[in-house]
């Protein structure tokens, strides 16, 4: 005998992502999600246990998603100019992560991956490291075809970008549609975060982009409807014989989606209310606290953000940990190539109360700053 | 009645485009489906979904967490501490698995289960030893993982149990671990309590790890005895047990599953997991925290009908002709069907095509499984019987 079995499970090659700091931490207030970490309207809640109590959803649906919800992907990527056949090109998958998981697993397998966002590299790198890929940053503002590109099999492009909410000007995207043709490169488009444009923003999926249709699988969420975090729900779009693989180890992983998260989606995503405006107020407080403490800030394109410039205060991770140990999570910008800022999230029904602790914590870094702590 | 391969009236169906996708047998399973969905009076006997309804007690319970808007809180990637907790109680009392909660992780489904612990388990060129025939998404998880499958036989006159001889046999320095999945799909076989432990002996002599799916373990049948290896003194340290929700409460539709091992292997895995998909949906832990810890007089209610189905299913084939292992577990019968003179995927196509019966080729579980064929129990009664009725029409016509 070698000695028990399990213990010699080796994890050098493993893909962990790194354990976040709020989970299992009771009474910290997280704002730090990428979506609306809010409440579940309403009426997404009556429609889904009308289905439940139905029995609609007790038993496996079909393995590409509900035909409605692939339906309604379809019919909301129409208007803005992106066709897909929801037969067999859109599938519902168990979340955001999982989205991301089988794209890069399926379409980047021993790859050569180039992101168009160079600090979005270390979210990756679990995903790469799990399909045996690697990840390099690409300059996107070069007028000539980026070295990185040259060496790619495929192109990530990041729009918007879900940590610091930027969004690509259509010239740049562009200019990587126009690359992905001359190089014959795979792409793989995470538009996850699309749907938290700022009202008056558009967004415009890379894959109408010329040359870009039959080459790109995007990522999307149903991020857009408050809530629905909890649930782990997402979808993928693109030509069937991309989606075609992607959806052969979604069906490996977890045969299909949970189908109560998946008719939550289909009531939100009927509804078209927003609660962009609840956002926006959140952002105003929040912007109003850092101008009483006389920090930069920056308000994204997506809607329920704010960054703010804390360099004063010793920079993005010193000022996140601290806001953990006064229970309170904001996201460091050393997680989006930013290491003087914070990222603040507006959302979630304990957002006052944390925004409340985010209050005393600069306040006490702001003071121990001026009295040389 | 038997015909010999020369003989096989092959003209009678065209089932050509099963036969794109005969190699794979997950591939041909769901193309089945999607042709039985197509038709309007199909008897479905082919798929693993339970026809019962989730009990509502355990609707009522995820109604409940999405009125109070726990189901709106994000759970860890490992699970919700209740739901690994009562997961760790019902796995220490029912089946004497000494696991904590901390040695559970909740997952989307058992499949998903299955995937990350191959995913952690093995590295490029492990091997592990799979009965067969077996359900083939365990060939994806593990060839995905880059490991190889050695196949080990089980049989019909032994009634699919997997015996310590043969396991031995396919140990190689390579091997890493061994799959058992008692009661099993597509045989309706299970381990027998005595093999089973002759089996962790030799996964003690050659340090394996044992991988023991157990999703059927609440519907076994007389004389049959379900056995949970990780019980065995000295075994927990080295064994995997994978279950779930869905056979056992008719929650398919929900996708939660379990795997209990030592809390450090555990948190290896939760880590894949916060990588592959993070947490499993709330509102569906809570449904199955409600299954597990509410009233379980359903599972009785369910073992019953299961049990008259059987017996009514195992009569009806005697009937017609078949041979098939006394199934001890599961809500299946593996038959052998090499008495029609078709082959297994043609007989399939032709009942599908003809009688509007839904059944999977034995080649659906493994390439050389083309005289068999797994009937499920999931229909009332009246439909399982309506559902013989047709085979013997086909069967009168064509032989």
């Amino acid at each position: 005998m070698v000695g028990p079995a399990l213990s010699r499970a080796r994890t050098g090659r493993m893909y962990h992502h790194t354990r976040p700091l709020v989970e299992g931490k009771d009474g910290v207030i997280d704002l730090s999600y990428d979506d609306l970490n809010d409440s579940t309207r309403e009426s997404v809640r009556a429609a889904t246990i009308g289905r439940l109590m139905h029995h609609d959803a007790d038993h496996y649906v079909r393995r590409a998603g509900l035909k409605a919800l692939c339906e309604a992907v379809a019919e909301r990527l129409a208007h803005r100019g992106m066709s897909v056949d929801p037969a067999d090109e859109v599938v519902i998958t168990g979340g955001i992560q999982e989205t991301r998981f089988a794209a890069v697993r399926e379409l980047a397998a021993e790859a050569r991956i180039a992101v168009t966002v160079p600090w979005i590299r270390d979210h990756y790198q679990p995903l790469a490291t799990a399909a045996r890929a690697t990840v390099t940053g690409l300059d996107t503002s070069l007028a000539r075809i980026a070295p990185e590109a040259k060496e790619a099999d495929v192109l990530l492009v990041v729009n918007p970008n879900p940590a610091a909410g930027r969004a690509y000007e259509p010239e740049v995207l562009d200019r990587l549609a126009d690359w992905a043709r001359r190089l014959d490169l795979t792409v793989i488009a995470d538009e996850t975060t699309a749907g938290l444009l700022r009202p008056g923003l558009s967004h415009r999926p890379f894959a109408t982009f010329p040359g870009a249709e039959d080459r790109t699988l995007t990522l999307g969420s149903f991020a857009h409807i408050p809530g629905l975090s909890a649930w782990r729900v997402a979808w993928l779009a693109g030509p069937s014989e991309l989606v075609g693989r992607v959806r052969e180890l979604k069906q490996a992983l977890t045969i299909c989606s949970p189908a109560p998260s998946q008719f939550a989606a289909l009531a939100g995503i009927a509804d078209s209310e927003r609660s962009s405006g609840l956002h926006m107020e959140r952002v105003h407080a929040v912007v109003e606290l850092l101008d009483r403490l006389a920090l930069p800030h920056l308000i994204p394109q997506t809607v329920a953000y704010v960054v703010a410039d804390v360099s004063a205060l010793g920079g993005g991770r010193p000022v996140a940990r601290t806001c953990l140990r006064n229970g309170v999570r904001v996201l460091s910008g050393n997680h989006f190539g930013c290491p003087d800022q914070i990222r603040i999230t507006c959302t979630g029904p304990e957002f006052p109360e944390g925004l409340s602790r985010l209050e005393r914590t600069l306040k006490e870094m702001r003071k121990g700053r001026g009295s040389g702590d | 009645m038997t015909k010999t391969a020369s003989e096989t009236p092959r003209q009678i169906v065209s089932p050509g485009e099963l036969r794109a996708v005969a190699a794979d047998g997950t591939k041909l399973r769901y193309r089945l489906m999607e042709m039985g969905s197509e038709i309007d009076d199909v008897i479905a006997l082919g798929r693993g979904d339970p026809d019962l309804k989730t009990p509502g007690h355990i609707v009522e319970a995820a109604c409940r967490a999405i009125e109070d808007g726990r189901a709106d809180l994000p759970a860890p990637a490992a699970g919700l501490k209740d739901l690994r907790d009562a997961v760790a109680h019902k796995l220490r009392t029912d089946n004497g698995i000494p696991v904590d909660g901390d040695g559970v992780l909740i997952t989307s489904g058992s499949q998903e289960g299955l995937f990350l612990l191959i995913q952690g388990l093995i590295e490029p060129g492990d091997e592990i030893i799979v009965p067969d025939p077996r359900y083939t998404s365990y060939d994806q998880a593990i060839e995905r993982a880059g490991g190889m499958m050695r196949l080990v036989p089980t049989h019909r006159q032994q009634d699919f149990d997997l015996f310590p001889e043969v396991v031995e046999e396919a140990i190689t320095p390579r091997t890493r671990a061994v799959l058992l999945v008692t009661p099993n799909n597509p045989t309706a076989g299970i381990v027998s309590p005595a093999n089973l432990k002759k089996i962790a002996e030799l996964a003690i002599e050659h340090d394996l790890v044992l991988i023991s799916d157990e999703i059927y373990e609440r519907y076994v049948y007389p004389p049959g005895k379900h056995l949970s290896v990780g019980s065995l003194p000295g075994l927990f340290e080295r064994t995997i047990t994978l279950g779930g929700v869905s056979k056992t409460y008719a929650m398919t539709g929900w996708r939660v599953g379990y795997v209990a091992s030592t809390p450090e292997f555990t948190d290896h895995l939760t880590g894949l997991k916060r990588t592959i998909s993070g947490g499993t949906a709330a509102v569906s832990q809570y449904a199955a925290l409600e299954a597990l810890s509410g009233p379980q007089q359903c599972v009785d209610d369910f073992y019953a009908t299961y049990s008259r189905r059987r017996e009514v299913m195992m009569r009806g084939l005697r009937d017609l002709g078949f041979d098939f292992g006394e199934p001890l577990g599961a809500f299946y019968v593996f038959t052998d069907v090499s008495s029609v003179g078709l082959s297994a995927l043609a007989f399939s196509y032709l009942l599908l095509k003809e009688a509007h019966v839904l059944i999977f080729p034995g080649t659906a579980f493994g390439e050389r499984w083309s005289d068999w064929m797994r009937i499920s129990l999931l229909q009332p009664v009246d439909v399982i019987e309506e559902g013989l009725d047709r085979i013997r029409g086909v069967l009168e016509r064509h032989t």
